[in-house]
């Protein structure tokens, strides 16, 4: 049977399109100082590090795991790292969950990184096709989701429409806009985003994140140690992380599987029935504005087809009955390796009540998700205020 | 000398402080705002082994689409796979006509610089006919504007007659 664990201390950088002022290790090290300190605790209490990032072509570094952990003050101690494309931030906070609830650690330091700018995205990213299939005409993530999105359009049309991604896109910079860490905080309208230059329809410039550097971390402690050091520790109450076909054509990209399934298997083991009833906010790796729609409806949130409905009448929004991403959201910072990590952060911290200009009332029970690889790979962790 | 002594240098700068907001006592770290930029490049070449799918790029050469049959479920598999996903049986080769209809589309108005290919350029998905799942490549020849391409229109696989730089490059698909 599985220990009791939360996470009792978050630390995240500024997001920026460059950070010029640290190198790799900086980066993480910022984050993992900031949640150390903020559990209250010294770097010396944590008994194991795991490290998420993306792809080494990513970065052109080999080996980031060995080279980080030293530079958490943190040499000597066990290091694991996680790599899952998109998800390898949920990953490192996941595996860093098993440390503790296994009764292996009491303590344990979950970080993950990205830094876009020392690479060349446009290129790496093509290399992450598979090398058969489609890396001979791949061109990165924006066509993959957009057949995507396009595919999810036609399926729910009318009841869904192009436009119902731009409100995601308005309502998440927005929000950004109470987020001291956000890379994009802006006012804009319906109309910006839809006359925003066309990238690969029907997503436009608007609908796009950005690319991001950034490093996100968190402390997870047992239960015991969990009570002393936070006042009101983020309880790990469910779990999801499921993959499927390796191909994007296998899967069903508008109603993913690995989604669905993995919101199950956190719905069953956090004992939810009625998940939008029962939690109070969901923050959703929405890469590109539609996602929000679409892992909306994959998380049962909503019925297939809803999506459109859910934020057209304000039920998403900031003052809703069931918000989604108060942080902005991937919309507003990407540090893809990070990603999936600052989702789980920023809903642990609407549980803890640490959220600030961001903070919503009496936040009982939160979701976060991410997905990765050609939308394969998805995780479902979901938060509670009391054991 | 000076800088002019590394090769790789692309620049030295000054950096700011990314949460001067979060120090109004001043920055932390002002004795470490000098930084600098170096230049690495690498090149390297793989050799990728294209295993039990090779026959599939070898028939595109003899203008056939190869996918694979589960003996166990009846599943066609498009992408071929030699081991059906489903029920783990191993496959026999099928061949299908190679026409199908658009099952989704994405336009892109720009690619990255190193993609050798036309824009406006579509990404399609296509629910190839005979086989039971989709299979993505890019839509070429619909003439003079993209307008024409809308979902549910039929396809057809199209053949390579210049030599390509990948084996995926040998089809493509066009309008039927
Ligand atoms: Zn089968």
């Amino acid at each position: 049977m599985a220990r009791a664990a939360a996470v009792v201390g978050t630390g995240q950088t500024r997001y920026a399109n460059r950070r010029d002022d640290v190198n790799i290790p900086e980066l993480a090290r910022e984050a993992a100082s900031r949640a150390i300190e903020d559990a209250g605790i010294d770097p010396r209490d944590i008994e194991a590090v795991v490290i998420g990032s993306g792809p080494e072509v990513f970065e052109g570094v080999n080996r980031p795991d060995l080279w980080v952990g030293s530079a958490l003050g943190q040499a000597g101690r066990p290091v694991t790292r996680i790599q899952t494309g998109g998800t390898s931030g949920a990953g490192a906070t996941i595996a860093a969950f098993y440390h503790v609830a296994s009764g292996l650690h009491d303590v344990v330091l979950a970080v993950s990184y990205e830094k876009l700018s020392d690479g060349i995205p446009s290129y790496s990213f093509s290399t992450l096709s598979d090398p058969f299939w489609d890396r001979g005409f791949s061109s990165g993530a924006a066509p993959l989701v957009g057949l995507q999105s396009c595919q999810y359009l036609a399926r729910h049309a009318p009841k869904v429409r192009e436009d119902h991604g731009a409100m995601v896109a308005v309502k998440n910079r927005k929000n950004a806009m109470r987020n001291p860490y956000a890379q994009l905080q802006m006012e804009i309208t319906v109309d910006d985003v839809m006359n925003s230059s066309p990238v690969a329809s029907p997503i436009k410039a608007l609908d796009c994140c950005p690319l991001s550097d950034g490093a996100a971390a968190l402390v997870i402690a047992e239960e015991r140690r969990a009570k002393k050091m936070a006042s009101r520790p983020a309880w790990f109450a469910g779990l999801g992380a499921c993959s499927e076909s390796p191909y994007a054509p296998n899967i069903d990209m508008a109603y993913p599987e690995s989604c669905v399934r993995a919101a199950q298997l956190a719905y069953q083991m956090a004992w939810i029935y009625d998940p939008v009833r029962e939690l109070d906010v969901a923050e959703i790796f929405e890469a590109f504005s539609f996602q929000e729609l679409i892992w909306t409806e994959a998380l049962g949130l909503c019925n297939p087809g809803e999506g459109g409905r859910m934020v057209e009448s304000g039920v998403t929004a900031m003052e809703g009955e069931f918000p989604i991403n108060p942080s902005g959201g991937v919309l507003s910072a990407n540090p893809i390796g990070a990603s999936g990590m600052i989702r789980q952060i920023e809903a642990a911290m609407q549980v803890m009540g640490k959220a600030g200009a961001h903070q919503l009332p009496g936040v009982r029970k939160s979701l976060a998700h991410s997905w990765g690889g050609v939308v394969q790979f998805s995780t479902v962790t979901i938060f509670a205020g009391e054991l | 000398m000076g800088l002019e002594l590394i090769n790789n240098l692309m620049d030295v700068f000054t950096a700011e402080d990314p949460m001067a907001f979060a120090h109004p006592d001043g920055d932390p770290w002002a004795d470490f705002r000098e930084g600098m930029r170096i230049e690495w490049k690498m090149d390297f070449t793989y050799k990728h082994v294209l295993g039990k799918y090779s026959k599939f790029f070898i028939e595109l050469t003899n203008h056939k689409f190869l996918a694979t049959e589960c003996p166990g479920c009846g599943k066609v598999w498009a992408i071929p796979r030699p081991l059906c996903a489903d029920c783990l049986t191993i496959t026999k080769w099928k061949e299908l006509p190679g026409t199908g209809t658009l099952e989704s589309f994405s336009i892109s108005q720009f690619v990255p610089s190193f993609m050798k290919v036309e824009v406006p350029y579509v990404l399609a998905l296509v629910k190839m006919d005979g086989a039971d799942t989709l299979f993505t490549h890019q839509l070429r020849n619909y003439g003079d504007s993209t307008d024409v391409v809308k979902m549910g229109m039929p396809v057809k696989v199209a053949y390579a007659t210049e030599p390509v730089d990948h084996p995926m490059l040998l089809m493509h698909f066009e309008p039927a």
